[in-house]
Parts: structure tokens; C-alpha cells; sequence
């Protein structure tokens, strides 16, 4: 009795056993199942079959991506074409390089033509460069003393001990110029100032009477009276006795403006002065008829009036 | 109407003619000197100077213009009506010469421009011109009457013989700015025989009509002025700056003076004063400035406001007026602004860093070249 009992219990707990077991497999191999099949995110996009169900905006990712995805491949292609390229670039860079430096390093004699034209071209510059600094100088030192005197003037005309309207040719009488002393602080100045009427064009035959006139010859001492070389522009006004100014020519005449506005002049003179120089500058006037009375001749420069005379016709 | 207004005109100088006894007075400006007659057919019309030639004039220049006058009958239309207006303004011109003015056949010198000679060229009329030359000698009576066609060159060196004065002869290099084209030359080589002749395509119309063109439908002031800056720093720079450089003119010459309808106003605008003087000398800046001036204050310009700030007498005040009037009804504000455009665009080929030319604006400059062509002929 005991052993039928013993194997009942046996023949059980094999069975349980067994039952055990089989579950443990079922479960397992459901697990392993479960894993194969649902991980998404290990998909092939150039395997990928597009899903019927997909929205919009899910292609256009989509398509997004297979494009990026052939961009790639053909940027890998790529790569080694530009490398070739690379190489061979590289390689020219090489050749020139070498090229270059035998030049360079060729005897000079064999180049002795060029390198005395570079050599004077050099020259030439580094001249013009020296050149250029200078005429900036110069204009920086005109302008400074151009800025100078025109305070020095504008102090003189407030103080009143200058006048340029009133000039001692109007003051004395016929033939007169501004004392050295007075246009002192000047630039330029104007001495010796002289107007002289003559009867015959060929001859120096002086007239004082206006029918016998054929030509008015003017002359005076222009003065540099700065430190600094440069050239200057000396305008001449001859007023005739009706107040008109008497031009040379219409090609040697025109207007300038002048401290009392816009003026007609007789005639430029330009010349180049080194520092302290002098000159003695002539011009001459013709015309068909000359009026009796008085021929006055102004001496401008920069606009400003700085001589002045007065030559009486009958 | 052109035909109506040329047999006008005629009329009005023939009646004229029939009524003068004595030749007119003058107001003469050389105390020997002797008047003649230019007539001229020209592409407009035929036009007739009276000028007093100074006994220097070949040393000189000396000649003053006396009277101008011209009839407009567009000759080179080629039809049958404009051939027939041209004749009668022809005839007319000179039997007025002859009659009312009191001038010699000998002192009338009759010619046909370079403007009518390219066009007849180009359209196959030369035969038209030897008719018009032979119907013109058959009406005065007068069948060794010379009617000489002058060719481009002779024009312009023409003209530099007659406004240059002899001692800048051959350091001037003059520029004659016309509507439709430039043209212009220097002497290179120290005789008057060899000619450097210099064209361009553009003019103050031809300017002026480029930029119309790009206007669209802003009709501005504002905007003509902007399309006048970008035609003449397209297309119009390129062939100016081509043609300086091709001519040598900026290495030979020393003065560069301008003619021609532009500079003749340029230049009354900018010295009003000197109102009596044939030729202005100006700087780029002044032009400059007059062309700012204009675009920016034209009513400034009118002959009123200018002649209110001259210190000159009333009669010279009326005088000056009754010029800047004229140019004033002959160029508007876009005409002046296209012209002088151009008038600075070649200035400025003249503009070094370190050698400037000087500039100069001949305002008679239309009478030059016939001025020239009589002082050539009429050796006393």
C-alpha cells in the first residue's frame, strides 16, 4: 500500500515538472519573438518599403531623406575624384614653385636689361613718391601761411591799419604803388607798379594824349614774399575812365572774385617764384580808341587788392 | 510751313532790297577794316553773316559779326518743295547782300556745308547739290558764281582758323559740341595744312534724347538728370575717353576751347558780364558748378534774377538780359543739363592730377569756319 502511495506522489511531482518546464519555454520563446519583430527604429531606410498608411509630412521626410541619403553616396564618390584633383594641383604647385626659383636664382647678368629697367623704374618711383611728399608739404605749408596771413589781414583791417579800397596810389596821385612795409605780411606783393601809354605800337614813343595812343604797356615788381617756392597768379585790372575794365583779348580776359564780389580782369600773369624772389612782370593793352581821363591799374592776388595806380590820358 | 515761312522771309529780302539805297550803318568795331558776306547752305536751312574783317584779320583774327541771319528750309529733306525754298532763301540771301547790305559780288562768298555733302552722300543726291548750284547762278545772273562744298576736315580746321588766334594756333585744341554730333581738331604739326580731326557721335540732343529714352514714366527733373549721368558713364564715356586718347590731343595742346550751341550758352550763363566778349575762359569747376545750379535752382538763371545781381548799368543790364533770354528759349533746363553733361564729360579728359588745360567757351563759334573761309579768299 505504502508503495503505490510513493509512486502516485513520484509519477505527480515528474508531471509538475514537466508542466513547469513547458511553460518556461513557452515564455521564453514568446520573448524572443517579441524582440525580432517590433524594434522600428533598426530599419534600413534603403531597404524601407513605404507603409500604405503614412501621412503626408511623414513622406516628405521621408523623401527628404532618400534624398540626403544619395547626396551622401555621391559626396563619398566624390571624394576621391577631388583627392585626384588635389594631387594633381598640388603637383603643378610643385612644378611652378621650382620653376620660380630657378628663375630667380639664374645668374643676374643674363637679365642685366630688365634689371636696369626695374632699377630705373624703381628709381623713378621711389622719386615721384619723394616728389609727392613734398608738393604735399608744400601745399600743407601754403595753406598753413595762406590761414596765417588771412588772420594777420583780418587782425590789420579790424585794427584799421590797412585798408585795401584805399591804397597810397589813390591817396598821392597819378602814378604811385603800396609801400614795401605795408604789404609786408603779404605772400606776395606788388611794387613799382607803372602804367605808360605809347603813340606808335613799333616804337617806344611815350603819349599822354588819348588820340595818339595805340597801345598801354603795364609793369610792375611781383615779390614772393614767403618762405616757400611755388607758383602764383597775378591778376591785373586796368579800369578805363568810364569805369569798364580794359581787356587784352577776350582769350586773355575773363572774371575772378575778388574781396568786393565777382570782378572782369585785364589779364593773369603766372610764374613760378622761389622764396624771396622777384620779378618784373609786363603786359600790353590794345584797343581801337582810348577815352581821356584817368586809367586805373589794380594788382590782385588770391582776391585781394595789393597795389594800385592811377595813369592820366588828356 | 517751313516752305511757307522761307518765301516769307525772301520776300521780306527782296522788298528790302529794292528799298535800299545805302549800306546800312554799322556798329563797327575796327577803325580800318572791310564787311563781307558769308551764305552758307546748311542742313537746317541757309543762313547769311554779315562780318567787319580788322585789317589784321590774318595776323589777328579780328572780325566782328554784324548780323546773322538764316531761313530755315531743311535742305537736306531732298523733296522737290525743300530744293525750291532753299533756292529762293539762297537768291534771296544774296540779292539782299548785294542790294541792302551794299557788299560786292567779289565780297559774297557763297558755300554748301559738310552736313548737307554727308547726307547727300549717304542718300546718293550729290546731283541735287550741282543743281541747286547751277539754278542758283542762272537766277543771280552771274554764271562764274563759285559755290564751294566743304568736306568735314576743311570744316573744322576751318573753323580753328577762324576763332583761334594765331599765336594759340597751335596749342589749342577746339571742340565743337553740335546737336546731333561733336567734331573738333588741332594742328599737330605746326602748319595749318595738316589737321588732327576729332568726332564723337554724341551731342546735346542726341545726350539729351538717351536719357528721355530711359525715363519711363518718372518725367522728373530728378530723374532725367540721374539717366543723363548714366548715359554719359555708359556707353557715351567709353568712346569720349577712346577718342581723347586716340586724338593726343591732351599731350599737344595747352588750351582746349569749345563751340557749338552749348558752349555758347555755358558761357553767357557764367560770365553774363561779358556778355560782349566772343570767347569765356572757364575752369571745370565753374561749369560744374553751373550745371549744380541749374538742377538744383534753374529759376535762379532767368534773365531777370541774373542781370538783378551785375554792378553794370542799366542799358548793359538790358543788353544782358535780352541775351540770357535767348539762350534761356533756345535751351530748357533738361537741354542744359544734357549738354552741359557732356560739355564736362570731356572737360574732365582735360583735368591731370598735375597739369590742367585751360578751358574756354567760344560763343560765336557757328561763324568761325566762314569767317576763316573769307579771310582765306578775300586777300586784299
Amino acid at each position: 500500500m505504502k508503495d503505490s502511495k510513493t509512486i502516485l506522489l513520484l509519477t505527480v511531482s515528474i508531471l509538475l515538472l514537466i508542466a513547469s518546464m513547458v511553460l518556461l519555454w513557452t515564455w521564453g520563446y514568446n520573448y524572443g519573438t517579441h524582440q525580432k519583430t517590433t524594434p522600428v527604429a533598426t530599419v534600413s531606410v534603403n531597404n524601407f518599403t513605404e507603409p500604405k498608411n503614412l501621412d503626408s509630412t511623414a513622406k516628405n521626410y521621408l523623401e527628404k531623406l532618400t534624398v540626403i541619403d544619395k547626396s551622401i553616396d555621391s559626396v563619398w564618390g566624390a571624394k576621391d575624384t577631388l583627392k585626384a584633383d588635389l594631387a594633381s594641383k598640388l603637383a603643378q604647385f610643385y612644378t611652378l614653385r621650382q620653376e620660380i626659383n630657378t628663375l630667380l636664382n639664374k645668374p643676374r647678368e643674363n637679365n642685366s636689361q630688365s634689371t636696369a629697367i626695374l632699377k630705373t623704374v624703381q628709381d623713378k618711383l621711389t622719386a615721384m613718391q619723394l616728389k609727392i611728399t613734398e608738393l604735399r608739404n608744400t601745399n600743407l605749408s601754403v595753406e598753413n601761411e595762406n590761414r596765417r596771413l588771412n588772420e594777420m589781414l583780418k587782425q590789420l583791417r579790424e585794427s584799421g591799419q590797412i585798408e585795401p579800397a584805399t591804397l597810397p596810389a589813390q591817396k598821392t596821385g597819378t602814378n604811385n604803388t603800396v609801400p614795401a612795409s605795408k604789404s609786408a605780411g603779404l605772400a606776395y606783393s606788388a611794387s613799382n607798379l607803372n602804367l605808360t601809354a605809347y603813340a606808335d605800337e613799333n616804337t617806344q614813343k611815350e603819349t599822354i594824349n588819348a588820340d595818339q595812343v595805340s597801345k598801354i604797356v603795364g609793369s610792375f615788381t611781383f615779390k614772393n614774399n614767403s618762405n616757400v617756392p611755388g607758383a602764383a597768379e597775378v591778376i591785373v585790372v586796368v579800369l578805363q575812365p568810364n569805369g569798364k575794365v580794359l581787356q587784352k583779348s577776350a582769350w586773355e580776359s575773363g572774371t575772378f572774385i575778388s574781396n568786393n564780389g565777382k570782378m572782369i580782369y585785364s589779364c593773369k600773369l603766372r610764374n613760378d617764384y622761389a622764396p624771396g624772389e622777384s620779378r618784373k612782370l609786363a603786359f600790353t593793352l590794345n584797343q581801337e580808341n582810348y577815352l581821356k581821363g584817368n586809367y586805373t591799374m589794380q594788382v590782385y592776388y588770391n582776391g585781394v587788392l595789393i597795389a594800385k595806380t592811377i595813369k592820366s590820358l588828356s | 510751313m517751313n516752305y511757307l515761312k522761307a518765301i516769307l522771309c525772301i520776300l521780306f529780302f527782296q522788298i528790302t532790297g529794292l528799298l535800299g539805297f545805302a549800306q546800312p550803318q554799322y556798329n563797327l568795331k575796327y577803325k580800318q577794316s572791310k564787311i563781307y558776306s558769308g551764305i552758307e547752305v546748311g542742313s537746317k536751312g541757309v543762313k547769311m553773316s554779315i562780318l567787319e574783317v580788322g585789317k589784321n584779320a590774318q595776323k589777328e583774327n579780328s572780325f566782328n559779326v554784324l548780323k546773322d541771319t538764316s531761313v530755315n528750309t531743311d535742305f537736306i529733306s531732298f523733296t522737290p518743295e525743300t530744293f525750291s525754298a532753299t533756292l529762293q532763301a539762297l537768291t534771296g540771301l544774296y540779292n539782299n547782300a548785294v542790294q541792302v547790305q551794299k557788299i560786292e559780288p567779289l565780297g559774297i562768298f557763297t558755300v554748301i556745308s559738310s552736313g548737307v555733302k554727308v547726307q547727300a552722300e549717304k542718300e546718293n543726291k550729290m546731283d541735287w547739290l550741282k543743281r541747286l548750284s547751277d539754278s542758283f547762278r542762272i537766277r543771280i545772273g552771274d554764271a562764274k558764281r563759285h559755290v564751294e562744298i566743304i568736306d568735314a576736315a576743311n570744316e573744322a580746321r576751318l573753323s580753328h582758323l577762324g576763332i583761334v588766334p594765331p599765336d594759340r594756333r597751335y596749342s589749342t585744341f577746339l571742340i565743337d559740341i553740335g546737336s546731333g554730333n561733336t567734331k573738333g581738331g588741332y594742328f599737330p604739326n605746326g602748319n595749318t595744312k595738316d589737321f588732327k580731326l576729332f568726332e564723337l557721335s554724341w551731342g546735346t540732343k542726341s545726350t539729351a534724347n538717351a536719357a528721355e529714352k530711359r525715363l519711363g514714366d518718372d518725367k522728373t527733373i530728378e530723374n532725367f538728370f540721374k539717366n543723363v549721368n548714366r548715359v554719359l558713364a555708359g556707353q557715351a564715356a567709353d568712346e569720349i575717353i577712346y577718342a581723347v586718347n586716340i586724338s593726343n590731343a591732351y599731350n599737344m595742346s595747352d588750351y582746349v576751347a569749345f563751340s557749338g550751341g552749348i558752349a555758347w550758352a555755358t558761357a553767357t550763363l557764367i560770365a553774363p558780364e561779358l556778355s560782349e566778349n566772343p570767347v569765356i575762359p572757364v575752369t571745370y569747376n565753374e561749369v560744374l558748378n553751373l550745371q549744380q545750379k541749374i538742377y538744383k535752382d534753374y529759376a535762379s538763371l532767368s534773365d531777370k534774377n541774373i542781370v538783378v545781381s551785375l554792378d553794370v548799368d542799366a542799358e548793359e543790364k538790358k543788353l544782358i538780359s535780352s541775351k540770357v533770354k535767348i539762350v534761356n528759349k533756345v535751351f530748357d533746363q533738361k537741354a542744359m543739363l544734357a549738354g552741359m553733361g557732356l560739355l564736362l564729360n570731356v572737360m574732365r579728359q582735360f583735368e591731370g592730377v598735375y597739369e590742367k588745360k585751360q578751358f574756354f567757351l567760344v560763343k560765336n563759334g557757328q561763324v568761325g569756319w566762314i569767317s576763316a573761309y573769307v579771310n582765306q579768299n578775300s586777300e586784299d
